[in-house]
């Protein structure tokens, strides 16, 4: 049994490491997102991004030298080494470790680590420590060489201690069994199989890498992507494009006294998007620094990437990575470089053996044994995997500041469902009530009259009054995330626009066992930060009504309940639904609300008011007539929507489909409850799970498809929630009525890592206390959904009825691949933006050909031709579309924002990952390489990492700071000096995993990579917690502004909620008034 | 600041790899006649005199604005995005796409030095240096010193050529990396459009030419080696200021991520 269980482990412990080998990644059947919280993170309520499938097996990396020869490269390391021994490149002496047995490696091993630095006749081996074997494999590696089939013989190497163990072995007789650490490794049998593996010739790969030209002495590291030609396999062909990296490795003091900088150009600046240093070698010896100037070779990285999804093109797999993809790259020609300018040193004596008749010129396969080079490529090879799964987030903010800024913005849907998140979590998580009791009359109808003043006033009061409660989560971590939102928005990876010697990485890391509630939070943050480019492109295109959603689609969509259905609430409310019908109606609402009725008829509406400078949503009107406003005590049959109690995903979905079946449900007018009921229930209301907006159409769909091994969660809790989930929820199938059920059940199937998630059961919730504040989660749920309902009917009611107006509350369907949205939008269309592009191209160059030139005017030296394109002023009075206006389709990258990730990726900005006990270490890893990366390769004298990182669970917030470089400390402005910190300057000793990086071994050389200042080796480490439970050390001041604007926010949807007879005056009022609340917020 | 240039190269057989056109956003007014010596398949060849060839257009125009707050004309009116200024005014990266005329201008090479220096190393390494793995596939290359290309070798069928063919290259050139791997596809099916479109023409006069001529039989005698220019294979006096107008084409349609 034991065994089995081992077993198991160790199978999925490959299968998670070994991504793509198995598919198994790409078949997690946990995808909870339904089509509701795929609008509001990707704004794609039918997002149909399916997986790409990733050939690990095609990927290759090749590592060469031009040694001079014009027709033949030495090939240093290649991953399909095998196929190469028969080469004739590869020479008989490259091969000193033929072993094949164990005690015959070790015993060779022994020998070369003695022999090394004295014997010549192992040139291409520097070994300065026998390493045991064990040692020696690390079981990532071991499973990735597995997986890529490779000869065990090349896994017997490994940088240690003060030098470089680089021991080459190709086994060519017998197999080589070997087992340690549990693996046991069968070259014989695997050559065989690299041997059928059908490739590209290595000599012609070499010609593409290098080139077919003189060797030249260009010490600018080259960039450069090939299509590769496909190759024919069995079942197919298979596509690949090999990426490039060609450098040199020449003297330093050759490069600055020979080949200053070009002067700076302002129409011509080449620029590089991760600028990293050439690879330079200075030599401390005077006799070896007198051979300088006198060689020079070039080194080519070729990394071959199979692309044989269709999904995959070069904007969208590279293009759209190339920062993160280039800072790898860079990686891993350090690395390159770094053993070979090792291996160049370790020369014995006078002079390095590597260098004859001026050129460097290491053995064959010098590298192919090399552990790190392996590493590297796992490292690039998981990238590629995740960017090419992971999709990014729409920028929700971009989207509520154009909501705000314009009136007949299509967005207006992501904003109220930001809005009612926020309040959302406020109530389930933060334990504030929804709808304060503390608002009196005299405030609430001083907003009905157009004025803040009321609002400002109460609030005010309330902090004065001692009313304020403690501060919030969210709050606490809006404050937190404000001052850093410059440096979230900004191109975090890239070097190229960066000035000053200051780099500044931030990332947002959440950590919870619940990516439901995780993507709830990360929505959140998303609202909060810019998008200028996205921003600037709504502003430009979306007036086109094109860029709004289909027209069928919004005809399905015209009612704004119908997106109810897939609304949060509906989980909570249904549960506690079943347990507490009690409604109660709050005298004081109701006396508010015949207040605002009297309002109505006579309206005085303060025209000076600060809400006037913001223009009002003009009123629409509904179909129906005033009598029959929607309200929470009556259904409309009409517009198929119910309202109230119902659960308006349910409805909704009938709705759409047979409006004239729909039964109206009869209910009472309900007020919200105030009285805070007995803390028992609190608990369970506050639960995040309760958040989840697709409980329900996840258990209703049955969990038949997922690991409840892998979710963690004991089966009976799976069970118990499956049946409150079946009994709760059973007659209202949400999506599926929306999407065929196909779509479901194979996104399920085959789900992205980034879009799947464990099962909501997962509560995240231990360390949230029941807060004796959240009265409304013990309260009936019908105040809840009647508050989302009632926001999107103010919100309705005050739209124009026009035809070019004719806006709907749903979640517009943005055209959008992985990374990017497509601009501008146009309507459904069969063929791709790609195909559309290009048809529109050969239009145009065909019109060019084939119509005569039309010259404007003429000078001497220069003719003036006429745009071919210009409009005539009858297309121009026709057209809506301005002059400038492109006529292609383009790609908008996002931010490198993402829900839900499987582990922790450097690369995302912004991401929520499952819990793990190493998950800060693996942060502070990530921050530590930002500073070892940007300091040593990209120039930067002060890099400076951080990381807001969330625990869901310990309900904390820490920011992790890490900086290295400069002299003066620059603390956050909105800490306190009563911050609780452990700050302390960790010296970079030869046991740091980022010793090799700070020169903290390797101590008798001279690289030039290391930095000149000693202080500059230092970095320091501040986290700080921000927030905990019962613990807030952040900006208090900050805090509490947005405490109040939350709190702000929270009051007017509880009025909105309140009154569903309201007049439109009075909606007008609310819906300015939820304007504002969330602008406050935001911006 | 982002550059793109559209450049049409030629392997001469006389001078080697060399530019024959190159379409940029003009920056200043060109210099005066240039006195490189070109022989006629590596010329531009534009009515008598005139060395240029421009296009004037009501484009957007990327401009590094310092505070963010120009073009946003949305905001101006809009209370309560005061914060917003703010943020956005602290932001290094911003730039924004102003509405200018803007005058794309093709020449023989371009006026600017360094650029000058920069293409013409491009030029050669991709018409003698770099191998192309797939001929129906564009190639990118490029460092920080010269910048980066997207290219695509060519051929064109001319009996009076050695080997019977002229080799050319389309190149879209740029300074930045990153802003020329975003425009990989539009830059590609550019280039691809303009070659078949070329060939085709020089294809189809070839054809006319050979009925005009009755030149059968050439394949058996060694034909001369003459310098011929795009105008005479292709039969189309304005083939330059078309190839100008597909440059320009090319340049606007170009993004800056």
């Amino acid at each position: 049994m034991l065994g089995r269980l081992f077993k198991l482990t160790s199978t999925q412990s490959l299968n998670l490491t070994l991504l793509g080998s198995g598919g198994t990644q790409t078949g997690s059947p946990n995808s909870f997102d339904d089509s509701y919280t795929r609008g509001i993170l990707y704004g794609s309520a039918v997002m149909l991004l399916p997986p790409v499938h990733l050939s690990m097996k095609r990927f290759r990396l090749v590592v060469a030298q031009d040694g001079g020869a014009l027709a033949a490269k030495q090939i240093l390391y290649d991953l399909f080494g095998d196929s190469a021994l028969g080469s004739p490149l590869e020479s008989p002496s490259a091969s000193p470790l033929a072993g094949s047995d164990l005690p015959n490696l070790h015993h060779k091993l022994s020998q070369v680590s003695l022999h090394s630095g004295q014997s010549r006749s192992v040139p291409h081996t520097s070994v300065s420590l026998p390493v045991s074997l064990d040692a020696f494999l690390s079981p990532d590696v071991a499973e990735l060489a597995n997986a890529l089939q490779l000869p065990n013989s090349h896994y017997f190497s490994r940088e240690h201690g003060h030098g470089v163990t680089n021991t080459a072995s190709h086994g060519s007789a017998g197999a080589v069994r070997m087992s340690a650490g549990g693996l046991s490794l069968r070259a014989g049998i695997n050559r065989n199989v690299v041997l059928q593996k059908p490739a590209h010739n290595i000599n012609v790969l070499t010609d593409y890498m290098f080139g077919r030209g003189l060797p030249s002495n260009e010490w600018h590291t080259a960039s450069k992507i090939h299509i590769l030609p496909p190759l024919n396999l069995v079942h197919g062909t298979s596509q690949a494009i090999l990426v490039t990296r060609l450098f040199l490795i020449v003297d330093a003091n050759a490069v600055l006294a020979h080949e200053p900088e070009p002067l700076p150009c302002a129409s011509w600046s080449p620029k590089s998007t991760i600028h990293a240093r050439e690879s330079t070698v200075q030599f401390a010896s005077q006799r070896l620094a007198q051979l300088r100037l006198n060689f020079t070779s070039r080194f080519s990285i070729g990394i071959i990437i199979p692309f044989d999804d269709p999904s995959q093109t070069v904007e969208e797999t590279l293009a759209s990575n190339w920062p993160s993809l280039s800072i790898q790259f860079v990686s891993l020609q350090r690395a390159v470089a770094h053993k070979l300018i090792q291996a160049l040193k370790n020369g014995p004596g006078h002079h390095s053996p590597y260098i004859c008749n001026k050129r460097i010129q290491f053995p064959s396969y010098m590298l192919q044994g090399d552990l790190e080079l392996l590493i590297q490529l796992k490292k690039l090879i998981k990238l590629i995997y995740f960017q090419a799964n992971v999709p990014r987030l729409i920028s929700n903010h971009s989207l509520m500041v154009h909501t705000l800024n314009h009136k007949n913005s299509p967005y207006k849907a992501n904003m109220i469902n930001w809005a009612l998140e926020v309040i959302n979590w406020l109530e389930f998580k933060d334990g504030r009530n929804s709808v304060s009791g503390h608002i009196g009359h005299s405030n609430l109808s001083s907003n009905l009259v157009g004025s803040f003043t009321g609002l400002t006033t109460h609030l005010s009061a309330r902090s004065t009054e001692g009313i304020q409660l403690s501060n919030t989560f969210l709050a606490s971590l809006f404050a937190l995330i404000m001052p850093l939102r410059e440096s979230l928005s900004a191109r975090t990876l890239e070097t190229t626009d960066e000035d000053s010697d200051v780099k500044e990485i931030t990332r947002v890391v959440v950590m919870t066992s619940n990516s439901t509630v995780a993507k709830k939070l990360i929505f959140l943050l998303c609202g909060l930060i810019p998008d200028a480019k996205f921003l600037y492109q709504l502003d430009n295109t979306s007036t086109s009504p094109s860029f709004a959603s289909s027209e069928s689609e919004s005809q399905e969509r015209e009612i704004s309940t119908r997106d109810l259905p897939l609304h949060p609430f509906n989980e909570s409310l249904k549960h506690s639904s079943n347990q507490d019908m009690k409604v109660s109606t709050g005298p004081k609402l109701e006396t508010f609300l015949s207040q605002r009725h009297a309002l109505s008829e006579s309206p005085r509406i303060n025209s000076d008011s600060p809400l006037n400078l913001v223009r009002p949503i003009p009123i629409q009107r509904q179909v129906l007539s005033e009598s029959e406003v929607p309200s929470d005590d009556s259904v409309c049959a009409s517009v198929s929507s119910t309202k109230g109690w119902e659960v308006p995903a349910k409805s909704t979905t009938c709705a759409s489909f047979s409006k004239s079946s729909t039964t109206p449900v009869p209910t009472k007018s309900v007020a919200i409850s105030q009285k805070p009921v007995s803390s028992e229930r609190s608990g369970n209301g506050s639960s995040m799970a309760y958040l989840s907006s697709s409980l329900n159409s996840s258990l209703s769909s049955s969990a038949s498809n997922y690991s409840l091994l892998k979710l963690g969660n004991s089966f009976m809790d799976k069970w118990k929630h499956s049946l409150v989930g079946s009994n709760s929820f059973t007659p209202h199938n949400v999506h599926e009525s929306f999407e065929p059920p196909m779509f479901i059940d194979s996104l399920r199937k085959i789900g992205p890592p980034g879009t799947k998630s464990p099962s909501p059961a997962t509560l995240d919730d231990h360390a949230w206390p029941s807060h004796p504040m959240n009265s409304a989660t013990s309260s009936p749920s019908r105040p809840r959904f009647s508050r989302t309902q009632s926001v999107f009917n103010v919100c309705n009611d005050t739209l124009l009825k026009t035809r070019e107006s004719s806006l709907k509350l749903s979640t517009p369907n943005v055209e959008r691949t992985v990374h990017s949205i497509i601009i501008p939008s146009g309507p459904a269309h069969e063929k791709s933006m790609k195909s559309r592009n290009e048809q529109l191209i050969r239009d145009r160059i065909s019109r060019i050909f084939l119509q005569d030139v039309e010259i404007i005017s003429q000078n001497e030296l220069s003719i003036v031709l006429k745009d071919p394109f210009e409009k005539q002023a009858d297309d121009l009075a026709a057209s809506v579309e301005p002059l400038y206006s492109s006529p292609y389709q383009r790609r908008l990258f996002l931010q490198p924002h993402v829900a839900f990730v499987e582990e922790f990726r450097p690369e995302c900005v912004i991401q929520s990952c499952p819990a793990n006990p190493k998950l800060e270490t693996q942060v502070i890893n990530a921050m530590k390489n930002d500073l070892i990366f940007y300091q040593n390769n990209c120039n930067f004298k002060k890099v400076v990492s951080k990381t807001v990182f969330i625990s869901l669970r310990a309900r904390d917030i820490k920011l992790i700071e890490l900086k290295v470089g400069g002299q003066d400390k620059s603390p956050n402005s909105h800490f306190g000096p009563t911050t609780p910190t452990q700050e302390h300057a960790i010296p970079i000793g030869a046991n740091s995993p980022i010793s090799s990086y700070f020169g903290g071994h390797d101590s008798g050389q001279t690289v030039s990579e290391r930095r000149g200042s000693v202080g500059a080796n230092n970095y320091k480490t501040s986290i700080r917690r921000v927030f905990s439970p019962g613990r807030n050390s952040g900006d208090k001041e900050l805090i509490n502004l947005i405490e109040n604007q939350l709190e702000r926010l929270t009051e007017v949807v509880a009025v909105m909620n309140g009154d569903q007879n309201a007049p439109k005056a009075a909606k007008q009022e609310l819906n300015k008034m939820l304007f504002d609340a969330v602008r406050a917020i935001i911006t | 600041m982002v550059n793109f240039v559209f450049c049409m190269a030629h392997f001469c057989e006389i001078h080697g790899p060399v530019t024959v056109l190159c379409t940029q956003r003009k920056e200043s007014e060109l210099s005066a006649k240039s006195s490189y010596a070109r022989c006629e398949s590596c010329s531009l060849v534009l009515p008598s005199g005139i060395t240029s060839v421009a296009t004037d257009f009501e484009d957007l125009v990327t401009k590094e604005v310092a505070n963010g707050l120009s073009p946003q004309p949305s905001y101006g009116n809009t209370s309560g995005l005061g914060a917003h200024f703010k943020m956005d005014a602290k932001m290094k990266s911003s730039q924004q796409e102003i509405l200018e005329k803007v005058t794309y201008v093709s020449t023989l090479y371009p006026q600017s030095e360094r650029i000058f220096t920069c293409l013409t190393k491009l030029v050669m390494k991709c018409l003698s240096v770099e191998a192309v793995a797939e001929p129906l596939k564009p190639i990118f290359f490029g460092d920080t010193n010269t910048g980066y290309s997207l290219s695509r070798i060519f051929s064109i069928n001319d009996l009076h050529a050695r080997g019977g063919e002229r080799k050319y290259a389309l190149m879209v050139v740029c300074d930045s990396e990153r802003a020329l791997l975003s425009n990989w596809e539009m830059a590609s099916a550019f280039i691809a459009e303009i070659i078949l479109l070329l060939q085709r023409n020089v294809e189809t006069h070839m054809e006319s030419t050979k009925l005009e001529t009755g030149e059968n039989g050439r394949y058996l005698r060694r034909a001369k080696t003459i310098p011929r220019s795009l105008v005479q294979l292709t039969g189309d006096n304005e083939i330059f200021m078309k190839l100008h107008q597909c440059g320009t084409e090319v340049l606007r349609s170009m993004q800056i991520p």
